[in-house]
């Protein structure tokens, strides 16, 4: 697949992409709607952050995109005395100069698996990384392969020993998805490959380039202004001073999204309006994406704690405060 | 860039329909707001009297109605919020929208064009008749529904303000139908009364309340009585009573007592000594009922029948005495003539400002000042009953024939004594039928205790009067004596004859 019939027929990247699908569920049960967002993190080149109890399948959903997109794939397990130069990489002397040895950053997707038990100085050693798609090391700033892409996981329940990201970090992360437990009837199945003789390899079925013109196809397709706009206030209600917040916003709510997230949301409803084979971003693509894309881009205040109120809660109270778009002119 | 035909064909669609709806939601919207403030101005008419309410809700509806229109008008939905309305009613995940805003664009990208030539092919194969109703929210109609609701309930049921403007209606009819009355009696009195009783008319054309027209005809009224002469009405009886003689017994040709006095200053000379004799004894007789009354006419009278019937008889000074009689007879008709006209009219002021009393609810209240005049001879008394608090008072004299004109609220009724047989047993102790108001079609023969069986009574008319109520004889007795005591002052007849109407009533009387 070459970038000019990428922009000539969406219909093919969304049969490739749903050919991507297939093959990631001969190994993943059930999770759709995980898979999708997973997709859509990679059509955008966005990193993901995946939050959920162990066992659940997080890292090996993550291994899994790597042998299906074909591409270079690095996995870093995020412990407390781990290193940044265990993951960036360092110069190292030899033969009487020193040479640069990449760290596992140096591919196209990383899976950072626990990423918070890592302490906040490696955590932060993605900072660059992440942002910016480079590293600086010894005064040298070296460009990282493209695409590139930080898949995280995370475990919710265990606190002790573990460093919960700063929000800058957070906001690199295009979205964060909770992964769900299973329904019966998917964990039977899952007891089924799993317990039995039985070993399901994926196909690798996107090269890199198919992704480097798939991302270009993404950012092409056309977004109506209204539907910035709608981006634009529904982000902006997320602020508790905005005019547009709703009351539970303003009580709750100590900082809202960044840009960040009405890029994501942008961005990323356009790759879902690819993967439907549709030629333009529509406002169901922004629903469907308001929760992972502003879910960790939201500071709740002690009260909201205290209230046990959560961010998706919050998110539903926006949508269905501003459930439409509104034309232009 | 173009847009596409049917793109353009179905967003201009989705306006005019649209649009359409809007003016329903418009409408409903403005007339809700008006509804509930038609509801705020008829509830608080409710407890409060709110002269203007109706007249406001009208003018608050046609405005509202007035501004729903004007508001639809000058907010006609753009193209571009047409064509986002058929991506939501077709489920165009805003391929329409889009593809308009994109159209706009002068140099459009590949992915651009590709959008708004599939978003024309889509249009193309979607069915505008799917565009459907954009009806007004449930909870608008809701809201406007339930403000329509209560005005109405509020208008359909009766309120202070409907009754205070039913009231007004009603002493407005009543101030109008006595200015009526009065401009009719005015035209038969004599000039100068009936201009003031012109002015009275215009005083309560112009009234604005009930008590400014109440007022103007106590204030009528009075001045009326002011300028009466107590002596009136036994003035009246005794001219009645000197007409009624020489009519049965004349001394001269002539309808009226001036005419036969002049007939006899001019036939004197030929008469005979026992008729002048007799004419001087009529004279004398009739002097003294003028005694106290009208001094002047008693002294003519009374000089006419010394020349007449004197012993030193002179024609020249006897035929003189009786012209001068003759004069002062009649320009004392005359007077009393004009006398009785004022008291006419005074007596249809206090019966007009009595009626207006009663329309305004407070009849019983009122607080009338009655005054009766009775005069005749023998003793008598009158009393005046008002409809409201009156009290007459009535002073008789002459031959029994008491009699009152009553002025102040309501018409007196005089009750006077006089010569009657009270030993006479009564004939009717029981009650009478009220007659029913018009359709006296048929005869009801009703036993009466004292009566003889089958004596006609009454007449009703109508199915059903048999249990009619009855009315207390004595009541309607009163009533009636009241009435024919009232219409002998009016109509002044000699005092015998009064007699005869006092005698039947007398007889009449339990």
């Amino acid at each position: 697949m070459n970038s000019s019939s990428n922009a000539a027929d969406p219909a093919v990247v969304s049969a490739r992409l749903a050919e991507s699908r297939t093959e990631i569920a001969k190994v993943i049960v059930g999770q759709a709607d995980l898979v999708e967002k997973v997709l859509v993190a990679v059509l955008c080149e966005g990193h993901l952050l995946l939050e959920g109890v162990p066992g659940l399948g997080k890292t090996r959903l993550l291994t899994t995109l790597g042998q299906v997109l074909r591409i270079g794939f690095g996995r870093i397990s995020f412990t407390p005395d781990l290193m940044p130069a265990d993951i960036l990489g360092t110069n190292i002397l030899q033969s009487g100069e020193f040479r640069f040895h990449p760290g596992p950053v140096f591919t196209n997707l990383v899976l950072a698996d626990e990423i918070n038990r890592a302490t906040p100085k490696t955590q932060s050693a993605l900072l660059e990384a992440m942002a910016e798609r480079r590293v600086t090391i010894a005064r040298e700033t070296r460009s990282l392969p493209r695409p590139f892409m930080v898949m995280a996981t995370q475990n919710p329940l265990e606190m002790e020993g573990t460093y919960p990201l700063p929000e800058a970090q957070l906001d690199r992360f295009m979205f964060k998805v909770l992964v769900p437990f299973p329904p019966a009837g998917d964990l039977v199945e899952i007891l089924r490959r799993t317990t039995g003789d039985f070993e399901s390899r994926p196909d690798g079925v996107l090269e890199g380039s198919h992704l480097t013109g798939m991302a270009r196809m993404v950012r092409e397709l056309p977004a109506g202004v209204h539907l910035l706009r709608y981006v634009s206030t529904l982000v902006g209600a997320t602020h508790p001073d905005s005019p547009d917040a709703t009351e539970n916003i303003r009580r709750y709510v100590r900082s809202g999204a960044s840009p960040r997230g009405a890029q994501a949301l942008v961005l990323g409803g356009k790759a879902l309006a690819l993967m439907d084979g549709r030629p333009n971003l529509a406002a169901a693509d922004i629903h469907r994406l308001a929760h992972p894309a502003l879910r960790h881009r939201l500071v709740l205040g002690y009260e909201a704690v205290v209230d046990g109120v959560t961010s998706d809660q919050l998110i539903d109270e926006l949508l269905a405060a501003h459930p439409e778009a509104v034309a232009t002119g | 860039m173009p847009v596409p035909e049917p793109l353009l064909g179905l967003v201009l669609s989705a306006r005019r329909r649209l649009w359409g709806w809007r003016l329903v939601s418009d409408l409903t919207v403005w007339l809700g707001a008006a509804a509930a403030g038609a509801a705020a101005v008829w509830g608080i008419s409710r407890v409060a009297v709110v002269p203007w309410a109706d007249r406001a809700v009208i003018v608050g509806t046609a405005t509202a109605l007035a501004c729903g229109l004007g508001w639809w008008a000058a907010h006609r939905p753009s193209l571009s919020h047409a064509a986002l309305w058929a991506d939501h009613r077709l489920g165009g995940d805003d391929r329409l929208a889009t593809a308009w805003e994109l159209s706009a664009l002068s140099d459009p990208g590949p992915a651009a064009r590709r959008q708004i030539a599939e978003a024309g092919r889509w249009a193309g194969d979607a069915d505008p008749g799917r565009l459907g109703a954009e009806y007004p929210s449930l909870r608008l109609a809701a809201l406007a529904g339930m403000a329509v609701a209560s005005a109405l309930a509020l208008a359909l049921s009766p309120s202070l303000t409907d009754q205070a403007l039913a009231d007004q209606q009603a002493v407005r009819l009543a101030v109008e139908r006595e200015a009526e009355t009065l401009e009719s009696l005015a035209s038969e009195v004599p000039e100068e009364l009936s201009e003031r009783l012109g002015e009275l008319v215009d005083a309560l054309s112009g009234a604005e309340s009930l008590e400014e027209a109440i007022s103007a005809l106590s204030s009528a009224r009075l001045e009326l009585e002011k300028g009466l002469d107590p002596n009136l009405p036994a003035e009246n009886t005794a001219l009645s009573g000197l007409a009624g003689r020489l009519s049965q017994s004349p001394i001269g040709r002539g309808d009226d007592p001036a005419s036969q006095l002049s007939d006899l200053a001019s036939s004197l000379a030929g008469l005979p000594p026992s008729v002048r004799q007799a004419a001087a004894a009529e004279l004398a007789e009739r002097a003294s009922d003028f005694a106290g009354i009208n001094e002047e006419l008693a002294s003519a009278l009374a000089d006419a029948a010394s020349a007449l019937g004197g012993d030193g008889f002179d024609l020249g000074q006897a035929a003189e005495a009786l012209r001068q009689a003759a004069s002062t007879v009649s320009a004392a008709q005359e007077r009393a003539a004009a006398a009785n006209a004022a008291s006419e009219a005074a007596a249809a002021l206090a019966e007009s400002e009595a009626r207006l009393r009663n329309a305004r609810g407070q009849g019983g209240a009122g607080q009338g000042e009655g005054e009766g005049r009775g005069g005749g001879s023998g003793g008598g008394s009158g009393q005046g009953q008002g409809a409201g608090q009156g009290q007459g008072s009535g002073s008789g004299g002459g031959a029994g024939g008491g009699s009152s004109a009553s002025s102040g609220v309501g018409a007196g009724s005089v009750a006077g004594t006089g010569d009657s047989d009270p030993a006479e047993t009564p004939r009717y102790s029981s009650s009478v039928f009220e007659p029913p108001p018009g359709g006296l079609s048929e005869e009801v023969r009703v036993a009466i205790e004292g009566a003889d069986p089958g004596e006609v009574i009454g007449l009703a008319g109508g199915p059903s009067t048999v249990n009619r109520p009855l009315v207390p004889y004595t009541e309607r007795l009163a009533e009636y004596r009241a009435a024919a005591l009232a219409s002998l002052d009016r109509n002044p007849l000699p005092s015998h004859l009064t007699e005869v109407v006092k005698a039947y009533f007398t007889e009449l009387e339990p």
